[in-house]
């Protein structure tokens, strides 16, 4: 019987995997200008959007608070304030973003979204899948600070069809020793909510600390909320403004309470 | 294009993408398990590397920037992607024992049960051979964090290959797994 070093034995996994034979160098340059490009065209877009999107909450926002009553299941004064809004759907993503968001936290802003990875020559394009009008990343700014809410969500009944995911498994929470803050609570009507926070430098290395609330539906409906400290490297090459702070702009109460919503699937 | 006629100037980059490319593949496919995967990790990879190196940031040492941004670029997929990533589900238990590319296979197949994190662990320490040290930074977390991930990534392994080759590799693992023991602490 031979004996084995780790490193032999991932020589061994690598038996079979041929190098590659085409040179992508100007692939991945031209993959590369296009993308700086496309984030330009977007931050001048995304400027643009925001200054409007300014204009129009000062109207919005007074709205929104005076509709804040009923009751929530979870603690927390924001949680009341998110469950109980469940505001009719509006035609901008961002705006019901930033309507479901505790008053008076800063600018919300949806991000273009990035193009599908390129291919390498040879392979067929990267399926894109129909998503949800929410889906994407948004950006909250206030006072020079930025940090991010991305959004991801699934509805088996939704016509295209989207691209299938959940429930949670969360097989990192059960890493050893716990790096990560989970916990998961069944929640009324059969739904299971997973809430996570990990540390910082583990989603990205400028992310800072990140929240995440996923919920998962009976009828398989999933929505998954990341709450970012920090938005360096979510376009590169584009600066939305410093750190927000040492968390998130929601703590896991207030971003549960944000996906448990009913309005992602109104 | 104008950009990209315009960094054909840069030697090193041109130089680092055509040549750094299978080796990063290597740790990539390790790490996914699968060669479409792999390629288009390290193809993402290269386009960060291209888009870093064009943006303010003095990129000093590419490589090591590029590893950095491999790994993290596949934790943070699995991570966003939770929901593709079913280890402990479609795997077989016991991998056929036979010759050495079933090896490979069930190599392939037990890194496929670590967490993203151990597996990424595991390919800087052991393939890329990284220090403790190395591996904590590129991967910004404490040393603690890589010595125990290792550890636990490292008994895993030997758990799920003894069934192919036998207690040599338990053996060997053992080894490392005292040594790393003795070294690190």
């Amino acid at each position: 019987m031979t004996d084995y070093t780790v490193r032999e034995l991932m020589d061994k996994a690598l038996e079979g995997l041929r190098p590659p034979t085409e040179d992508i160098t100007d692939a991945v340059l031209a993959q590369a200008s296009r993308r700086q490009h496309r984030r330009r065209a977007g931050a001048l877009v995304a400027t643009s959007a925001g200054l409007a999107l300014v204009a129009g909450l000062v109207v919005m926002l007074p709205h929104t608070a005076n509709g804040a009553v009923g009751a929530a299941n979870k603690p927390g004064p924001v949680s009341a304030t998110t469950k109980a809004a469940a505001p009719k759907p509006l035609e901008d993503p961002a705006a019901v973003v930033q309507s479901l968001l505790p008053p008076g936290i800063g600018t919300v802003t949806k991000l273009k979204d990035l193009p599908p990875t390129p291919m390498p020559p040879g392979r067929p394009k990267a399926k894109v899948w129909p998503q949800s009008r929410y889906d994407g990343t948004y950006v909250i700014t206030k006072g020079g600070r930025s940090a991010a809410l991305i959004i991801e969500s699934y509805d088996p009944k939704a016509v295209p069809a989207q691209r299938p995911f959940g429930p949670d498994t969360a097989s990192v929470c059960n890493e050893t020793p716990a790096s990560w803050n989970c916990a998961f609570t069944r929640l009324a009507g059969g739904a299971g909510l997973l809430e996570q926070t990990e540390p910082p430098g583990t989603y990205g290395e400028h992310a800072g600390i990140v929240n995440t609330a996923s919920v998962s539906y009976p009828d398989k409906r999933a929505f998954y909320v990341i709450a970012t400290s920090g938005t360096t490297g979510l376009r590169p090459g584009v600066t939305f403004g410093g750190v927000w702070g040492e968390n998130p702009p929601l703590d896991r109460a207030q971003l549960a309470a944000f996906a448990e919503n009913p309005v992602w699937f109104g | 294009m104008g950009d990209a006629r315009v960094h054909r100037d840069d030697p090193e980059l041109r130089e680092f993408l055509s040549h750094r490319r299978h080796a990063l593949l290597r740790s990539a496919y390790l790490m996914c398990g699968d060669a479409h995967a792999a390629e288009d990790l390290v193809q993402t990879t290269l386009i960060k590397v291209v888009l870093a190196r064009r943006g303010r940031r003095r990129i000093e040492h590419l490589d090591a920037y590029a590893r950095r941004t491999l790994v993290n670029t596949f934790i943070a997929s699995k991570r966003r992607l939770w929901h593709r990533e079913r280890p402990h589900e479609e795997l077989p238990d016991t991998p056929a024992l036979g010759a050495d590319t079933d090896l490979g296979l069930a190599v392939r197949a037990a890194l496929q049960r670590l967490a993203p994190r151990q597996r990424a662990v595991l390919v800087l320490r052991f393939f890329e051979d990284q220090s403790v040290q190395a591996t904590a930074e590129l991967l910004g977390v404490s040393e603690g964090t890589v010595k125990s991930q290792t550890a636990r990534g490292l008994e895993v392994l030997r758990a799920t290959l003894r069934h192919v080759v036998g207690d040599a590799v338990g053996e060997v693992v053992n080894e490392e797994l005292t040594h790393m023991h003795g070294v690190n602490r």
